[in-house]
């Protein structure tokens, strides 16, 4: 009996210490470029991709064979325009009806089409046409940097935390982590980008208390973020930002000023020709990153469009009086994150830069005039510094023992005010922004109608007094209230906020000791079907993407094996001296007709297609091939000896 | 003199509702005794209380403690000088109240031992319901607290 008990205990003890296991991979996915790192042995390593670059492009591309991710994919973006993916992060968690999305719309060359009110992504692949949700696509951007941490630290990765922009609303939170799920990964934390930065830089911080300012300006977002840290404890203030602004739109501000070039100049329209615009954007993009550091660049594109080749320099200063209105937009956001924190400027010890779009000089000048002269801290990778703080909290949550990070602690804070609709449209707001996370509370509402059996309870977040200025989240209705007089029900809403700064919110009416309560379902959410048949898809996707790499790998190892072959019939150096006529031509014959059987039916071979012709060219060229070298291995020792011979007479 | 006697009687039944409400019972619901401070600590100890307890209690540090949220609270409300003050009026008028409910309890002989029907440990910002006059008012400072508190 005891002995049973003492199972018994054990069994709820290890059921209660549900802990993570390590490793937990951070993944900074970006809109532009996605990194990953892990946090081992007391430090970060910020994990290389197959090219060995740390950045990984964040797009996707398919071809009619298969399937790209990464590098691979952003490289052929401008032969294949219309069916590579990239800035998916623009459309996440979005309706299809925001006005972002049909601004977006109109610069994106692949189809963007509404589905139940979400923009959702149309591919023609093959003969049919797929649709994916930008969840999907989110994900594969992640099963991408979870293979590379896979392959680098040589086991299976599950545990993953993601970072989003700390503006971020719950709909995007949550279509993120819904993207985690669908790329097998269990996402442990939804951390915010400036959150990670300041991890990144206040590791090895003073023991005194300082105040520091992230300004993140990346590829696609804007975030601005004041943390106090002390001690290792990082206590976020208070945080603001655009979530639609970034080194995107300044490369979309160039290409429409060459586009009005191009046509003002050769009197050719670019507009509708999407290589062209594509070839157009990398360059730019290009540019952009040269004007960081010259004062000027030369854009060359031959072929651009209808023959022209298209030569044009840049100028810093021009750069900047395209973007100028766009670069002051991220003024008011510092003002506001700045207002809401009750510091002021000079109370401020440090300012942060992270996101590549800070490199940017007018950029870092415009925060040097905001903050009355003082110098930003340039000291910690722009690209890096997002993921290097994921993988630390990575480790922490895993509790990987180092240093470093001992003591270390995140109290993260919301970004918006969430609330619900009362009477007259106006916002009630439950949680107030800045409040630490996770955070639960609760009100109590009543009708306000008499006999009312049923309220309708609509969840908003934003700033705005009036609901209508503000983004709605989702509603449900609490039925089976028992009548009563108006005022006399209580119905009691508890917001719920958890560490990722996802929010479920219930109701329960109490004054009739019966209880109903009911979960939020956000309008924008995927359901479980959903994500389930997605995570299907996506096993899929992979086990195609396997497939089509083995048939990659079997039909290399043919080709490699014929070209040897070749080889050692020509080369003088190899076996061509040792193999007579008539075993040449019984090599050639064969090669010819492998040669000759690759390219009859290409599209149709399959791994073991490849695999059996090897087997059968093995057959005939492996017994000629080794009596030569035999012969060959002879002889070099007859050489040898004479070599020796040799000398023995010099001596 | 009728009015008076209403208002005995009113307060008599809001102690009734308050019975109801585990966080009178316990010295826990003063934000003070949350954060382990005194009432006349200085805003530097009041963070330094904090960041010491947010370390053992915060869901990365201690994932079963659910303390965090109270303890988060109670820092939101102190680490602020306008919101403290409120607090501390209101906390007077609460502890007048709670010392009132303890003699009516005694006096009816009850149930002293109350069973605690709910574990839950969220916190709330109205947690006078369901009565009329005195408690609107405390709800309405609650609101206007919330409301202070980020402009």
């Amino acid at each position: 009996m005891r002995k049973l008990l003492l199972g018994l205990l054990l069994i709820s003890v290890s059921l209660c210490e549900s802990k993570v296991e390590c490793p937990v991979i951070g993944i900074d996915l970006g809109t532009t470029y996605s990194c990953v790192g892990v946090f081992r042995q007391g430090h970060v390593e910020i994990i290389p991709n197959e090219l060995g670059n740390r950045i990984t492009p964040s797009v996707v591309s398919f071809t009619d064979q298969e399937r790209l991710i990464g590098e691979a994919a952003k490289n052929q973006a401008t032969t294949n325009p219309s069916r590579t993916l990239y800035d998916v992060k623009r459309l996440i968690g979005r309706k299809f009806s925001d006005a972002t999305i049909q601004y977006d719309k109109k610069f994106l060359p692949f189809e963007i089409v509404d589905r139940d009110g979400k923009p959702y992504i149309q591919v023609e692949k093959g003969t049919q046409s797929k649709v994916f949700a930008p969840e999907e696509v989110s994900a594969m951007v992640l099963q991408k940097m979870k293979e590379i941490a896979e392959g680098y630290l040589g086991q299976n990765v599950i545990n993953a935390v993601v970072t989003v922009p700390a503006y971020f609303n719950d709909a995007q939170r949550q279509a993120t982590k819904d993207a985690g799920n669908i790329a097998g990964l269990n996402v442990v934390r939804i951390l915010n980008e400036p959150t990670a930065a300041a991890i990144a830089y206040g590791l090895d911080s003073k023991e005194v208390e300082s105040n520091i300012l992230v300004f993140d300006l990346g590829g696609g977002t804007f975030d601005v973020s004041i943390l106090t840290i002390d001690n290792k404890v990082f206590e976020v203030i208070s945080t603001s930002g655009d979530t639609h602004l970034g080194g995107e739109d300044f490369d979309q501000r160039l290409i429409d000023h060459f586009m009005k070039l191009v046509s003002k100049k050769h009197g050719k329209d670019v507009s509708g020709d999407k290589r062209a615009i594509q070839k157009l954007k990398r360059e730019c993009e290009k540019a952009k990153r040269r004007l960081s550091a010259a004062q000027e660049a030369k854009i060359e594109i031959e072929d651009l469009v209808e023959g022209l080749d298209f030569s044009e320099v840049l100028t810093r200063a021009k750069f900047e009086e395209l973007n100028s209105d766009l670069f002051k937009k991220t003024i008011e956001p510092m003002q506001t994150a700045l207002n809401d924190s009750g510091l002021k400027k000079s109370q401020i010890d440090e300012i942060v830069l992270v996101g590549g779009s800070s490199r940017i000089p007018k950029v870092r000048q415009i925060v040097k005039e905001f903050f009355e002269g003082k110098d930003p801290n340039t000291g910690i990778n722009p690209d890096e510094a997002i993921c290097y703080g994921a993988a630390i909290q990575g480790g922490l949550i895993c509790g990987e023992q180092s240093d470093s990070t001992d003591g270390v602690l995140v109290i993260d804070a919301t970004p918006l005010s969430l609330g619900i609709e009362t009477v007259g449209g106006v916002m009630n707001k439950i949680i107030p922004k800045g409040s630490f996370i996770p955070t639960k509370k609760s009100q109590v509402f009543t009708t306000y109608v008499d006999n009312q059996t049923i309220v309708t309870i609509t969840v908003f977040e934003g700033e705005r007094p009036l609901v209508k200025d503000n983004h709605k989240l989702g509603q449900f209705d609490l039925t089976d209230i028992p009548k009563m007089p108006k005022g006399q029900p209580q119905i009691e809403v508890t917001f719920e906020i958890d560490e990722d700064g996802i929010l479920s919110v219930s109701a329960s009416e109490q004054s009739s000791g019966k209880k109903n309560q009911i979960q939020i379902t956000s309008d924008n959410k995927l359901t479980k079907e959903e994500i389930a048949r997605m995570i299907k898809e996506a096993e899929e996707f992979a086990e195609e993407d396997k497939i089509a790499k083995e048939k990659i790998d079997a039909k290399n190892s043919l080709d490699s094996y014929i070209y040897s072959i070749k080889n050692q019939i020509e080369d003088e150096k190899k076996l061509s001296k040792y193999l007579t006529e008539e075993q040449k031509q019984t090599l050639k014959d064969a090669v010819q007709k492998s040669e000759e059987w690759m390219k009859k039916d290409e599209a149709n071979y399959d791994k073991e297609d490849y695999e059996g012709e090897l087997k059968d060219l093995q057959k005939v060229c492996d017994p000629v091939v080794q009596e030569a070298q035999k012969k060959k291995d002879e002889n070099k020792e007859n050489e040898d000896d004479t070599d020796a011979d040799d000398t023995k007479t010099d001596l | 003199m009728a009015i008076k006697n209403f208002r005995m009687f009113a307060t008599i039944l809001i102690m009734f509702q308050l019975a109801g409400n585990k966080y009178l019972h316990n010295q826990y619901m003063n934000y003070y005794n949350i954060l382990g401070i005194s009432n006349n600590s200085t805003h530097e100890q009041i963070k330094q209380a904090y960041r010491n307890l947010a370390k053992q209690h915060h869901p990365d540090k201690n994932p079963q403690s659910a303390e965090f949220r109270i303890i988060s609270e109670a820092y939101r409300i102190l680490s602020n000088p306008d919101l403290r003050s409120r607090y501390d009026q209101i906390q007077a008028q609460m502890d007048r109240q709670l010392s009132l409910y303890k003699m009516i309890r005694n006096f009816i002989n009850g149930k002293q031992e109350r069973t605690e029907l709910n574990n839950d440990t969220n916190t709330r910002d109205t947690e006078f319901i369901g009565d009329e006059s005195k408690n609107r008012e405390v709800t309405q400072i609650q609101k206007k607290k919330i409301r202070k508190n980020y402009h």
